[in-house]
């Protein structure tokens, strides 16, 4: 290979307190070549970027930038020293403007006469912007006033604007839609071009086996592997990352899009600020999707149907267990139908809840889970009612009760008693699981259920999916991933502007370019 | 246990052993240090005496804290409370009806404060700082233009209940079980800490949190109300300073106690418990030893300092990335 | 692992420091307890860092010298409740006798004394002749016998000075028994001088307890009054009437004031300060202690009435602020208010013909009259 070496790591060791995250790792990244980092959640894949780009201390090991020896002691430092990376969480601050964000922690450069001479900030700030063809941006805007993806944008045209020889892209691109990833895909192909360096960070295999000149596989914190782009295969590289075998489509491998008669959830006519005049049926072991962009309003339909957002018009019935009235408690006995559905007004989440609907948000950290709290308390929080005896909750029925989720859904944690917080990932999305299925919740509307999890957490996932619909759950799955939606929906619904744009039943020959179409 | 499991056990049970670190410290210095005088019977007595007001308020206000609630208004509501209970007793009403207005009016206050921050979504210690202005200048007003002070003209019963061992204890027990069980084996309890860590989290758990902080308050509010009996029960006056500083006193308690102040699943009971002895062993402590009192207020900043210091202290300083 | 070594060392250092300091503070007294003293007294106060605190500590200081006695200062908050575990407290650490500054849920806390056997002595201020015990020795009137005759010395200045729109601002009084009877004595003895109808006296305005409240009352009194050109300023008034007048729109009233601080000196200087006043803090220590001591000799006063009384230091001069400097608050307290001597001549314990009377006689001295002792 005869592409020169920008950065070399040298044995690299980090360890957090007993755990190592990065053991032993030595890697080369050339100039003139995109390279991948894949590994699952917990393979030190982001750590060993976060070293580079100066936001952690290495625990041991050496550094070596273009032959010197390199310490970055901040990300400042990493950006003198042309090294710039964009990472997954949000990194702006919305009170700022976009000027102001940009040349944020580096406004000495605009120093005249010991005040800002704000007129050549805007002005660089626009050139900033051209970079990633935005120049017509109002860069006086403050950020909170863009959206997630235009965010991300500006903090990709604030590290472009240093002009990087390294540019790092953490799994900026698993929050992006299309186009959003479309530009950056160009954007690390016309530094490759450059004779720049770029390291493609992702768990999103398919994306990186499109992009990059060769991929670097870790595992454990240990580098497992680096294979060159003309012996990329996909199966290889899923067994890599996982150190085990994985079966070749980690989808349902049945094309049966039939379901339950029993109608369980009926959206009636539902209107609000984002959502146009909403009619759907989610059925008995029936998994529907729905997909589109992120600003479709698909993911206030998962909130309207928990009774989170209240419709400014129309209804959403659930038909559940529990009759609604002791009249109609009476008249159920004298029936002899096994199990009589009831449909209920969905009001409030309490109504949702009592008549076995679960949610999962997209922003699972923020609202489903308590980060703080251990994996026991956030297990039990919504089935108090059905662990309680005489108003009371014992703390043995809590302990057999989360040990028999954690047992069901396989978490990986140290006991019961750790916070949700250190969890991985992965793990986190079984608890927000766990949640609902103990609490038998029969209807289970998850929105981006496999976001931030590694390839490994997603079979399972899938598998539990698939297990659940043949039980009889009703289960809707709001993504923004199509192939996924396509690989496991019974049904998919495609959104484009508050509305309901089209209907696909499960086919073979079902392509994410046919429903692109209706979303754009 | 063998040898290897004793740091493991120490570091385990860190957080629990920190919590009543300050207890210890403040039993063993000052047992020292009064040779044994404070573990007198006498001195048993009078700790037990001062603590049963502090403790029962330390439990209502764990309710509140536990939710990210914040009250300042204890001490202005224990004022009036008992201004009511001396009015009704006095008036020849027997003392449990006594009781009972002196909870009713507790409740109210309580309840006013919760529903103003509720619906006005104002932070709760606003609402609680209105309260008790309203509170003490009921009180204060009431004081100052009736002639006479305003004393209970027969102590009688309640005097016996601010003396007597048996039914102090008693009180001690049955209120630590009763806050212990609703606090940590109800809905009301682990609801409230599920909103103090994260309210969006819990409200789509099914918490119904206005609800919820509304029968904390109301706890709280029964507590305080028993709370300014007992009070009562000692002073048998009210006057403008009539619990005067004890909001503070309860704050400081719950923190002597680990008690997490902006609340969250780390709040636990049995911070009202440890804090409020640990409080009232201090105050005790310093005056059995004939403490200088130039240096009184060091060494309890001190004491304070090194507690606040101890269970604030993050073991991890580096969060790994995802 | 760095970081946890170091943490670890600053919280052991922490640890040790307190309990050191906490350490050193118990043995200097029991350093002093080691000579074995007969009784310890125990003392209520809000605090010991004002005048008055200091000066009662430092009067106690003096009578440990002279007595075989030792007192344990606590410091007490001003609710019933601090007040009541403020005593119980002193009470465990085997006190035979308290003085409190105030009569806080007296009742209970006499019944509290009697139980544990300990005499109880309320300094600052009188109390409800209604509550008795064999173990309350009673409190102190600070104006005097009779603050009527208070307010008239008062009156009696303020006529010299020739002013002639007064007004008066008070605490409340609920919080301020003597206030009514002093403005009583005040006006009555300016109508008595004024016989040419001249003098005008304004209604009294009340305030509470913060210096903004103060502003408030001299404030209201300008406007309703603008010819109004003295203020007799009877709550806090060096420390809250006088900045309130010099901060007004009219800083040339002039001002009696019940109270004292650094400043008066130079009010009296420029003549915006008439008349200023305070409590004999020596001569009220001395009043309850001699009572405590001789009943924890088994002595008590055949003459003995609940409410004793000490004379109120007033000022008119910058000499008068030089001698009470000199004869009632010096740092050596054997010249001051009440010598060891002079007061052991008023107890049973040392001199059997000692009566309650004359105890009262020797601390209702006036400025003048104690000045007149020691030269």
């Amino acid at each position: 290979m005869d592409k020169p070496v920008f950065l070399e790591t040298k044995n690299i060791i980090k360890k957090f307190n007993e755990v190592t995250a990065v053991n032993d790792v030595s890697i080369n990244i050339y100039r003139g070549e995109i390279r991948g980092l894949i590994g699952e959640n917990g393979s030190g894949k982001s750590t060993i970027s976060a070293i580079i780009s100066g936001l952690l201390p290495k625990t041991a090991g050496e550094l070596m930038l273009q032959g010197a020896s390199y310490n970055p002691k901040s990300p400042l430092d990493a950006r003198d020293n042309k090294i710039s990376m964009i990472v997954q969480e949000a990194g702006t601050i919305g009170q700022l403007s976009i000027a102001e964000n940009i040349f944020l922690g580096d406004e000495v450069r605009f120093y005249k006469n010991g005040v800002i001479d704000r007129k050549r900030m805007q002005q660089e700030a626009e050139k900033a912007l051209a970079l990633i063809d935005y120049g017509d941006m109002d860069v006086s805007l403050p950020v909170y006033k863009l959206n997630f993806e235009q965010r991300k944008l500006i903090e990709i045209a604030r590290a472009l604007y240093y002009e990087p020889e390294l540019f790092i892209v953490d799994e900026t691109t698993t929050a992006l839609s299309h186009d959003g990833r479309q530009l950056i895909h160009q954007l690390m192909r016309k530094l490759r071009d450059q004779n720049k360096a770029v390291l493609f960070i992702s768990h999103d295999l398919p994306e990186l086996m499109e992009i990059c000149d060769a991929l670097t596989v870790m595992r454990d914190g240990n580098l497992i592997t680096t294979i060159d782009r003309a012996e990329f295969d996909e199966h290889y590289i899923k067994q890599s990352m996982v150190g085990r075998v994985i079966e070749g489509n980690y989808y349902r491998s049945d094309f049966d899009g039939s379901h339950g008669e029993q109608v369980m959830m009926r959206v009636n006519g539902v209107h609000t600020s984002l959502l146009q005049n909403i009619n759907l049926e989610l059925h008995q072991g029936e998994i529907l999707g729905i997909g589109g962009l992120s600003g479709s309003g698909m993911h206030e339909i998962g909130k309207v149907m928990f009774g989170e957002l209240k419709p400014d018009q129309g209804e959403v019935i659930v038909y559940g267990e529990r009759p609604p009235s002791r009249k109609q408690a009476e008249a159920a006995k004298h029936e002899n139908d096994q199990q009589q559905l009831y449909p209920q007004l969905v009001k409030n989440v309490q109504t949702a809840i009592a008549n076995q609907i679960g949610y999962v948000s997209k922003n699972r950290d923020q609202e489903t889970l308590i980060m703080e709290a251990s994996i026991k308390e956030n297990l039990v929080l919504s089935a108090l009612d059905k662990l309680a005896k005489f108003g009371l909750i014992l703390p043995a029925q809590e302990k057999s009760f989360a040990a028999k989720q954690m047992q069901n859904l396989n978490v990986k944690a140290s006991g019961m008693n750790q916070p949700v917080g250190e969890l991985s990932g992965g793990n986190k999305q079984k608890v927000s699981f766990g949640k609902w299925i103990g609490n038998n919740s029969k209807i289970l509307i998850l929105d981006s259920p496999t976001r931030g999890v590694d390839v490994g957490v997603k079979t399972t996932m899938y598998q539990l999916l698939y297990a659940l619909k043949q039980q009889g759950y009703a289960i809707l799955i709001i993504s923004e991933e199509l192939p996924e939606l396509i690989g496991m929906s019974d049904r998919i619904l495609i959104m484009k502007d508050g509305k309901i744009t089209n209907q696909f039943i499960r086919d073979e020959h079902l392509s994410e370019s046919m429903l692109i179409d209706y979303m754009i | 246990m063998s040898e290897l499991s004793i740091p493991l056990f120490i570091k385990k049970n860190q957080n629990t052993l920190i919590q009543y670190a300050g207890l210890l410290l403040v039993l063993i210095a000052f047992t020292v240090m009064t040779d044994g005088a404070l573990l007198s019977d006498f001195n048993i007595r009078t700790i037990l005496k001062q603590l049963v007001v502090l403790f029962t308020i330390s439990v209502g206000m764990v309710f509140v804290f536990s939710h990210g609630g914040m009250d300042i208004s204890a001490g202005a509501v224990i004022a009036l409370s008992s201004m009511v209970a001396i009015y009704t007793i006095n008036a020849g009403a027997p003392l449990a009806v006594g009781v009972l207005a002196a909870i009713a009016v507790s409740v109210a206050c309580y309840m006013v404060n919760v529903i103003i921050s509720n619906l006005f979504g104002l932070m709760a210690v606003i609402s609680s700082l209105a309260i008790m202005f309203v509170a003490r200048g009921l009180v204060t007003y009431q004081v100052s233009t009736s002639s006479a002070k305003i004393a209970l003209t027969d102590t009688g019963v309640l005097r016996e209940i601010g003396r007597s061992m048996p039914i102090i204890i008693t009180i001690i027990v049955l209120v630590g079980v009763v806050g212990y069980v609703i606090f940590h084996f109800t809905k009301i309890g682990k609801h409230s800490k599920a909103i103090g860590d994260n309210p969006l989290a819990a409200s789509q758990s099914g918490v119904r949190v206005k609800y919820t902080k509304l029968i904390s308050y109301a706890i709280a509010g029964v507590l305080v109300g028993c709370a300014s009996i007992l009070s009562l029960s000692r002073s048998a006056v009210v006057s403008e300073n009539t619990g005067m500083g004890m909001e503070m006193d309860v704050i400081v308690a719950l923190v002597l106690g680990g008690m997490a102040l902006n609340g969250g699943s780390r709040s636990k009971m049995s911070s009202a418990f440890v804090g409020s002895i640990t409080y009232v062993v201090l105050n005790n402590g310093l005056v059995m030893v004939g403490v200088a009192p130039e240096v009184v207020s060091l060494i309890r900043g001190i004491i304070f300092l090194l507690v606040v210091f101890l269970l604030l202290r993050r073991p991890r300083g580096e969060v790994m990335p995802r | 692992m760095k970081q946890k070594k170091w943490m670890f060392n600053l919280l052991a250092f922490i640890l040790l420091a307190g309990v050191v300091l906490a350490g050193c503070s118990g043995e200097k007294d029991s350093g002093s307890s080691s000579e074995q003293k007969d009784f310890t007294i125990g003392v209520m106060l809000y605090n010991y860092t004002d005048i008055q605190g200091q000066q009662i500590k430092e009067y106690s200081a003096y009578l440990e010298q002279h007595f075989n006695v030792k007192f344990n200062f606590a410091t007490v908050g001003s609710s019933e409740e601090d007040h009541i575990s403020g005593l119980e407290n002193l009470l465990a650490s085997g006190v035979d006798a308290v003085i409190s500054g105030y009569d806080t849920a007296l009742e209970q806390s006499v019944s509290l004394a009697e139980e544990a056997g300990v005499y109880y002595s309320v300094t600052l201020g009188e109390v409800d002749e209604a509550i008795t015990s064999d173990y309350f020795v009673g409190g102190i009137k600070q104006f005097g016998e009779d603050p009527q005759q208070l307010g008239a010395k008062y009156a009696k200045q303020a006529y010299a000075a020739g002013v002639k729109h007064i007004g008066i601002t008070s605490f409340p009084e609920f919080a301020f028994v003597d206030a009514p009877a002093i403005i009583k004595g005040f006006t009555d003895e300016i109508k008595n001088l004024d016989t040419a109808g001249e003098i005008t006296v304004y209604p009294t305005e009340y305030h509470s307890f913060a210096p903004e409240n103060a502003v408030d009352a001299v404030t209201k009194i300008i406007s309703n009054y603008p010819e109004v050109d003295a203020i007799f300023g009877l709550g806090s008034g060096m420390d809250f009437v006088y900045p309130a007048i010099l901060n007004s729109t009219k800083p040339d009233i002039r001002l009696l004031a019940l109270g004292y601080n650094d400043s008066v000196t130079a009010g009296m200087e420029n003549g915006s300060i008439i008349m200023a006043g305070t409590n004999n803090y020596g001569e009220l220590v001395a009043n309850s202690f001699a009572q405590l001591y001789d009943r924890l000799n088994g002595k008590a006063y055949s003459d003995w009435q609940q409410n004793g009384y000490v004379n109120y230091v007033t000022f008119t001069t910058v000499e008068e602020i030089e001698d009470f400097k000199n004869y009632v608050i010096p740092k050596d307290k054997s010249n001051g208010a009440v010598t060891a001597e002079e007061l052991k001549q008023t107890m049973l314990s040392f001199n059997d013909r000692a009566t309650w009377e004359s105890l009262q006689k020797l601390t209702n001295r006036t400025l003048a009259e104690i000045k007149a002792e020691r030269n």
